[in-house]
């Protein structure tokens, strides 16, 4: 006699057994094996992560995981860190909060990326949840620090609150102060961004001294190097640290005073590994950091604007480094040393210095890549920003990194070809997808043909993300990739000869993705009605900032196209700017 | 949905439509000629390409007078077909397996060789529009953009023709360090706002300190605490709307200009605020009361902005550098709360904002 599964387990049981599977693929997969295991799954999620929070709306999460905890929500699309999404576009969170405040009245944590946060978000957010434990605001605007004084007051248990590259209306420095006396769980605080020149140093301070758990602590640039010390002396146990303004004077008796008071400070935290800020660095003061570079595994220099050799001297301290953050003032030299120095780098970004120079302000080229990938066995994650290119050297990074996840180029000047040979980029990324089994993310730059899609399409089997801009020739290379990349779930266009073709071609692969930006592109507005007829489990949403795309012939090439699937059928919060291309309007406008 | 030009309702000239129609007209002759330029480029690709058996692959029918039903059997045959169960026919794309890309590390590698040790300076077949240089942007970009979306940016004046010095020569004066670089692109490079003017800001914050610190090698090439970046972007707040905007003062020369925007952008934004508080869906197209007289007062707004030593200014009393130079962000304000700040101007005392 065979009885089945579902009799011999009570739910408690099976609910046990799927607390331990956290990832959110695993649990979807949970939830398809059959109704009951549905059932009990639903009821014991306790985190939910929305990639594009207009792909379904909060009641339908909420219907049906009644008793999450924590919430993750991703809104505008990527290129809105670029200025090409204009202000107003939307991804608000009020909607979601003020639906969660109801259900979810035991939520813990919200975190949010290119999001619009109001004051009244937030101090919905104070008000609505007594256990509220984490805040991480990522390339989020819209709120004031007073919708922070909100959350500082209210929120008894906060764990964290993290600003990370937010806009934030900076109104004083005093909310801060908001955090009670007796307020003492803080673990992660990250401010960075806040950009006034007041802050209340004392609040700060006490904060610090009476929350024994701080584990991250990153301060914002108006912080001043002299006070660094004292606030270091209040968390010795601090395990990650964003310096502010890393100047001060460097009269000798300053100096001195300064200087031996930071070093002590910064010799006491034995735990620390990793570090940040250093806006303004004078270099006399770097050496302050040399007892705890030993131990680093992440320094994020990306505002120091110091030059190769004072870089180099820094780097060499750090033989631990995993992740480097650095301007392109390391220059090749200095990524040579790095490439000696850090053999257990996973991770580098080089971001320009001088981004709209015409020429190179430093010797940075195709060459400091080349070493790293040589020098570096673990380097899995490359952000560079350089002037020139050659496939020589791609191919060569391609050979000796085949480990490589993430890759992501930026040739400043847009089209430049192979400066060796004068020809297309195409066979040196071609190396990279070719070699680079399982990279997930890919961003391209200079002279590229459609033969590098034809490369993409057939090897980037894994590429979960694509960014393309001032390259192809035809709709065939929006094609390429469109029916070759299985994984893709992103890909964000700008300034690409790609039409109507390609898009109508392979419109079912839409619903596949979670989204699709075309800008500068050659789609046009009937098109775009067209998919948004055709497939109504996808929101085709135009951007047109001018005119309306119906005020103009059919035929005509739409400024911005954004294209996402969603179960929540058209949004109804969209600025005049972005017309939507569902069943009805493309019957009503034609 | 009733399409409507916004400012026909008014009754009152709209200088941005009425400007658009000419260039309108203009730009259907481009696009005519853009479209057979692409047509005998698409040819040449596909001969290279693709077997001579995928001649279907043509950009004619997607040119013009395209009608109804054959976009509809576009869409489907790409839509509902797999690029292997149907026949040749029906196929509009060579698929990966008809002509495979070799290995990069076969026959161009060896290709990439000899190129290292030559310099080319025949142009390559790829490109096919009539350039410059290798390295200027592209014609078809430049026209679509220009003529459908009109920008701010002048793509054709665009030249790379003009070199700023390097930033790392010797000090110069002032008025040498003025950026010529060409024309931006909106967006290009990719690196976030707070990534761009880190040489000149990081000066600035120096130019505060005592004359005893000693500036980054770099950063000593601009003296004055001034972003020479291609964009100034300031915070403008609005009285009543809850989200503020951002607007860049480079992009604009003069006060007239800056007023000009400031009516369009809270224009569109009480619209929809009026819209979506009565519950409907928004019309788009409904036009509502002009932000008229924001600079001289008489309106029903006033725009008043914030400097850099936190003061509250109305805006348009002091030369347009200097209010370029000194502003930190912009408010909207009801006229009627006007009389209860009492505004200085720059020479009279100031209110704290």
């Amino acid at each position: 006699m065979q009885k089945k599964m579902s009799y011999s387990f009570p739910n408690e049981v099976l609910e046990h057994i799927f607390s331990f599977i956290q990832s959110d693929k695993d649990r979807n997969a949970v939830s398809l094996v059959c109704k009951s295991w549905y059932e009990i799954e639903r009821w014991c999620r306790r985190k939910i992560f929305v990639g594009n929070c207009y792909a379904v709306s909060p009641g339908m999460v909420i219907r049906r995981f009644p008793e999450v905890r924590s919430v993750e929500l991703k809104g505008k699309p990527h290129f809105a860190d670029f200025n090409l999404v204009p202000d107003g576009w939307g991804g608000y969170v009020l909607p979601w909060i003020a639906e969660m405040a109801g259900a979810y009245p035991w939520l813990e944590e919200i975190r949010l990326k290119r999001m619009v946060v109001t004051d009244e978000s937030l101090e919905l957010i104070a008000k609505s949840f007594k256990n509220f434990k984490v805040l991480v605001l990522s390339t989020c605007e819209g709120f004031s620090t007073d919708g922070l004084a909100a959350i500082a007051a209210s929120c008894k248990n906060l764990r964290e609150l993290n600003l990370q590259e937010s806009d934030v209306d900076d109104l004083s420095g005093h909310w801060l102060s908001h955090f009670p006396e007796t307020y003492t769980s803080l673990v992660s605080l990250n401010v960075s961004c806040l950009v006034s020149d007041e802050v209340s140093l004392s609040a700060l301070e006490r904060l610090v001294g009476r929350c024994p758990n701080l584990r991250t602590l990153r301060l914002n640039r108006a912080v001043p190097l002299d006070k660094i010390a004292n606030i270091l002396r209040c968390a010795p146990q601090l395990v990650e640290f964003g310096t502010g303004t890393y100047a001060a004077e460097l009269r000798p008796d300053v100096f001195s005073n300064v200087f031996s008071n930071l070093a002590g400070a910064f010799s006491n935290c034995k735990e620390l590994r990793s570090l940040s800020g250093f806006w303004d660095v004078v270099p006399a003061y770097l050496p302050a950091i040399y007892s705890v570079c030993s131990g680093l595994t992440s320094l994020n220099l990306s505002y120091a604007t110091i030059q190769s050799p004072d870089l180099i001297k820094l780097v060499s301290h750090c033989p631990s480094l995993q992740r480097l953050l650095v301007l392109d003032y390391i220059e090749d030299g200095g990524l040579e040393a790095l490439a000696s120095s850090c053999k257990d780098l996973q991770e580098l970004r080089v971001f320009p210095s001088d981004p709209f120079a015409v020429e190179p302000n430093v010797s940075l080229t195709e060459q400091g890549l080349v070493t790293i990938s040589l020098g570096c066995p673990k380097l899995q994650s490359v952000l560079y920003f350089c002037r020139r290119m050659s496939n020589a050297a791609l191919v060569t990074i391609a050979q000796n990194r085949p480990n490589l996840t993430r890759f992501r180029l930026c040739i400043i000047e847009p089209k430049t070809a192979d400066y060796l040979s004068l020809e297309p980029l195409d066979v040196g990324f071609g190396a990279i997808v070719e070699q680079c089994k399982d990279l997930r993310r890919l961003s391209l730059s200079g002279l590229l043909t459609d033969r590098v899609f034809e490369y993409i399409g057939t090897y980037a089997k894994k590429l979960e993300m694509l960014s393309v801009a001032f390259a192809g020739d035809s709709d065939l290379g929006l094609h390429h990739v469109l029916s070759g990349c299985e994984s893709l779930r992103k890909l964000e266009i700008r300034d690409c000869p790609f039409g109507d073709k390609a898009l109508l071609a392979n419109a079912a692969k839409l619903e596949t993705m979670r989204s699709l930006w075309m800008s500068s592109c050659s789609v046009s507005f009937r098109a775009c009605k067209l998919l948004g007829q055709k497939m109504p489990r996808v929101n085709v949403e135009v951007i047109e900032e001018r005119e309306p795309p119906d005020s103009r012939p059919e035929s005509c090439p739409v400024d911005k196209l954004y294209i996402y699937r969603s179960v929540a059928g058209p949004r109804f919060d969209m600025p005049p700017f972005v017309w939507t291309m569902d069943e009805d309007s493309a019957l009503r406008l034609s | 949905m009733e399409i409507q030009s916004g400012c026909s309702k008014n009754g009152e000239a709209c200088p941005r439509l009425l400007d658009l129609i000419p260039q309108e007209r203009e730009w259907h002759v481009k696009r005519e000629d853009e479209r057979r330029l692409r047509s005998s480029e698409e040819k040449k690709l596909e001969l290279r390409l693709g077997p001579p058996g995928e001649d279907n692959w043509s950009i004619k029918e997607a040119t013009k007078n395209n009608s109804r039903e054959k976009d509809e059997s576009l869409l489907s045959l790409g839509y509902f077909s797999s690029m292997k169960s149907n026949g040749k026919q029906t196929q509009k794309f060579p698929s990966p397996e008809d002509h495979p890309v070799g290995s990069i590390f076969s026959s161009p590698w060896a290709k990439i060789r000899q190129h290292n040790h030559q310099l080319h300076t025949k142009p390559p077949s790829f490109l096919q529009f009539p350039s410059t240089a290798p390295q200027s942007l592209p014609v078809i970009a430049k026209e679509s953009s220009e003529s459908c979306c009109t920008k701010a940016v002048d793509f054709q004046n665009a030249e790379k023709k003009e070199f700023s010095p390097p930033v790392n020569t010797a000090v110069a004066p002032n008025s040498s360090q003025k950026r010529t670089a060409p024309g931006p692109v909106v967006g290009w490079p990719p690196i976030r706002s707070f990534r761009k003017n880190l040489a000149s800001s990081s000066s600035s914050k120096l130019a505060s300190e005592s004359p005893s610190v000693v500036p980054p090698k770099v950063a000593n090439e601009k003296p004055v605490a001034q972003p020479t970046g291609k964009s100034l972007f300031v915070k403008i707040n609005m009285d009543g709307v809850p989200i503020g905007r951002k607007v860049d003062l480079k992009a604009y020369d003069s006060y007239d200009k800056l007023s000009t925007a400031v009516d369009e952008l809270f224009r569109a934004l009480l619209a929809v605020q009026r819209d979506s508080s009565a519950g409907g869906i928004v019309n788009k197209q409904e036009e509502q009361k002009v932000i008229m007289g924001v600079l001289d007062r008489s309106g029903e707004y006033t725009l008043v902005y914030e400097d850099n030593e936190g003061d509250r200014m109305l805006v348009g009393d002091v030369p347009w550098h200097m209010f370029v130079s000194t502003v930190k962000r912009l408010r909207v304000l009801k006229s009627s709360d006007l009389s209860a700040l009492s505004l200085g101007s720059s020479k009279q005392g100031k209110i704290p904002a």
